[in-house]
């Protein structure tokens, strides 16, 4: 189906056509007023070893997608399959070897650790879980992560506030890191820190991914940091994926309109920058309650012709290895109009 | 605080100046009396921006470039906080002279202030119109109908759709991008000399901020206002701002014009901070493992705590005994390109 399959690698996990859809409540019985659909339909694959990059703004679903990724939302419809097996019937008990497996890194760093346990023990708490070793081991275990993860192991007994927001993402890392995971899905890992530490954490998670063969599902809104970090890039719009493709592929041949507004938008930290031709896209992002029919792009599409009104585009593969989800390819209007200029 | 040959005032002085400043802050220290101790959170800043001019203020997380914006306005809370030395000259007049009711025909008529989180800066209870009209109403003295006639014009200059029904509305029933366009349409409302806007955009997502962006050049090309950018984003700091202010540890690490900054930056940090964001087209192109982000090592310094000399000398790669001894003077190497660092010189020449 997607590209790299062909090849005969098995990917570590794959989804198809996940869809997660929340209802919404209201009154004293709770009757439904309405459904948020927050993924509508969304597949794709990651292999060993790679990371994919899961990038739109905010309400386009993407950290929803990470989440029921590790079923800690149930997804609504779909199979979410992990080196072959579907999971996506799993219970708790079922799930277990497989949460090992699968990790996840949040966004705020404040509110991602427990203020009441050390930083130790945070870190070691998934080993107590999951009944890895005895104390002294989780300790020798924990000390050697903090010290992977660039944090002194004398620090093990401090306390969260004690640590700045570089450090409290270094330990959420650790903690990621504490059973030997194959994939760990990043919920906007460095988005709340500053950019010199950023950099810090990017080039660590770099490392960390050489390291120990980690797959990654980076989920961000910063394209730039997306496209650093990524082997291959997914752009959602609105609950559906609209592009799927290699990182250079997206930057140098954007396929949907929306990536090409997306990229034109990402400020360029360049004495030139200022005089590179834009395209500024008009209106907000739609609500995913009433998510308008058709392409969920067309009311802000700058190309948008009367099909894309009513039908709603298929994510189909354009051009080998790079799917988009557009009409206007099948409509052989050519796009994009111009390429984006640096 | 200076020392040695320190050029005091603003680089751009002599950079071409064909305008005077509207506003010019001189040697600004505000301070923080807490019980840890006395917190320098502004230590000696100087910048001025004239009409029509945008002038960036980047920096990280308590650098001290929201503290200066606030000192402006004389909004800093005291206690804890406290002006203790300096000049703020709006068309030469001394803001720290006056008293507070002189400040009041100031604030949101001369100078309008655009805060990050627009939801915590509009008062949830009232509509947007009325919010906007209160202050054309205070400062202006126009009627409650003429000021919300003036309102909704603001509304409408904001490209706010359907700008009569909005007025209206309350600031929970519109998008965040619509809210920020309020702000704007109030900071502007009384067509200020001077907008400083403290990161407008952080809160919004890419194309929502291309958006509003634009519109702030829109705004100031036809009303000729002297904008303040406050962010740390480098990429909006490119492709909005004239002449660009670095700020480290509470003070101006760096002065220079928005593509002089960009090509030839002077100062380790600027460098470290330009080196460390990960760049679309590069990133786009390349292996991230063969092209790793540079990195500054370590922190930024606590403010009550700050190392002898220069401030960025633990982090710096060129960091000499000279810099751990003694701050380095702000000095312009080049018209209009100042830098606060010993080894200005030696860098600029290699630079790359």
């Amino acid at each position: 189906m997607i590209a790299a399959q062909v090849e005969g690698v098995q990917p570590l996990i794959e989804v198809r056509d996940l869809k997660k859809h929340f209802p919404i409540l209201k009154g004293l019985f709770s009757r439904s007023a309405g459904t948020v659909y927050a993924v509508d339909g969304v597949s794709f694959h990651i292999n060993p070893g790679e990371t994919l990059g899961l990038v739109g703004e905010s309400g386009c679903g993407k950290s929803t997608v990470g989440r029921t990724l590790l079923k800690l939302l149930e997804p609504t419809a779909g199979q979410i399959i992990v080196r072959g097996e579907d999971i996506t019937g799993h219970d708790q008990g079922q799930m277990l070897p497989y949460r090992r497996q699968m990790q996840m890194i949040y966004q705020d760093p404040y509110a991602s650790l427990n203020p009441r346990m050390s930083a130790g023990e945070i870190v070691g708490e998934p080993m107590v879980i999951h009944r890895d070793g005895d104390a002294s081991e989780r300790r020798d275990r924990v000390a050697a992560l903090f010290e992977r993860v660039g944090l002194r192991p004398d620090l093990m007994d401090h306390y969260p506030h004690e640590f700045s927001g570089g450090q409290r993402q270094r330990i959420g890392i650790a903690r990621a890191l504490a059973l030997s995971p194959e994939l760990v899905v990043g919920d906007e890992p460095v988005s709340a820190l500053d950019v010199s530490i950023q950099a810090q954490i990017i080039n660590l998670l770099m490392d960390l991914q050489d390291e120990f063969n980690l797959s990654y599902l980076f989920v961000a809104h910063d394209l730039a940091v997306v496209e650093h970090l990524s082997h291959r890039v997914a752009v959602m719009y609105l609950g559906r994926i609209v592009e799927l493709t290699d990182k250079t592929s997206l930057f140098e041949m954007p396929l949907h309109p929306y990536t090409e507004a997306l990229l034109s938008a990402v400020p360029i930290p360049k004495a030139s920058a200022r005089s590179r031709r834009r395209v500024i896209l008009r209106g907000d992002v739609p609500s995913p309650i009433n998510p308008p029919a058709g392409c969920h792009f067309h009311e802000r599409c700058l190309y948008a012709h009367t099909r894309c009104r009513e039908e709603s585009p298929a994510l189909r593969e354009v051009v080998p290895g790079h799917l988009a989800a557009c009409h206007l390819h099948d409509a052989g209007i050519k796009f994009p109009l111009e390429k984006p200029a640096f | 605080m200076n020392q040695g040959v320190s050029v005091g005032t603003n680089a751009a002085d002599t950079a071409g100046a064909s305008r005077p400043a509207v506003l010019e802050i001189e040697d600004l220290q505000t301070h923080f009396f807490t019980q840890v101790g006395v917190i320098r959170a502004v230590d000696g800043v100087s910048y001025a921006v004239r009409a029509g001019e945008t002038l960036g203020v980047v920096g990280e997380s308590g650098c001290g470039k929201s503290v200066t914006a606030l000192s402006v306005l004389r909004l800093v809370a005291s206690p804890p906080g406290r002006i203790v030395g300096g000049t703020i000259r709006l068309d030469g007049t001394n803001l720290l002279d006056l008293a507070e009711s002189e400040m009041e025909d100031i604030r949101g008529n001369e100078i309008s202030m655009i805060f990050q989180e627009p939801m915590t800066s509009l008062n949830p209870l009232m509509t947007v119109g009325r919010q906007i009209s209160e202050a054309i109403a205070l400062h202006q003295g126009l009627s409650p109908s003429g000021a919300m006639d003036k309102a909704v014009e603001m509304l409408r200059r904001v490209s706010i759709p359907e700008p009569e029904r909005r007025a209206h509305a309350y600031p929970h029933q519109l998008s965040g991008g619509m809210r920020q366009r309020v702000m704007i349409a109030m900071a502007l409302s009384c067509n200020p000399k001077v907008l400083i806007a403290d990161e407008p955009t952080t809160a919004l997502d890419v194309t929502i901020q291309a958006q509003i962006l634009e519109l702030m050049r829109e705004l100031q090309e036809t009303f000729g206002t002297a904008i303040v950018l406050i962010t740390h984003d480098m990429g909006v700091v490119a492709e909005n701002a004239d002449r660009v202010v670095v700020m480290y540890a509470g003070r101006k690490v760096e002065e220079a014009s928005a593509k002089v900054l960009f090509e030839t930056p002077g100062h380790p940090y600027t460098r470290g901070l330009l080196g460390s964001i990960p760049k679309l087209d590069v990133a786009a192109r390349l292996d991230a493992r063969r092209n790793r982000l540079s990195e500054i090592k370590g922190m930024v310094p606590s403010l009550h705590n700050l190392p002898k000399g220069c401030t960025f000398a633990p982090r710096c790669e060129f960091a000499t005994d000279q810099c751990r001894a003694a701050y380095p003077p702000l000095v312009q190497h080049l018209p209009g390109h100042a830098i606060a660092c010993w080894h200005a010189d030696k860098l600029l020449a290699g630079a790359p």
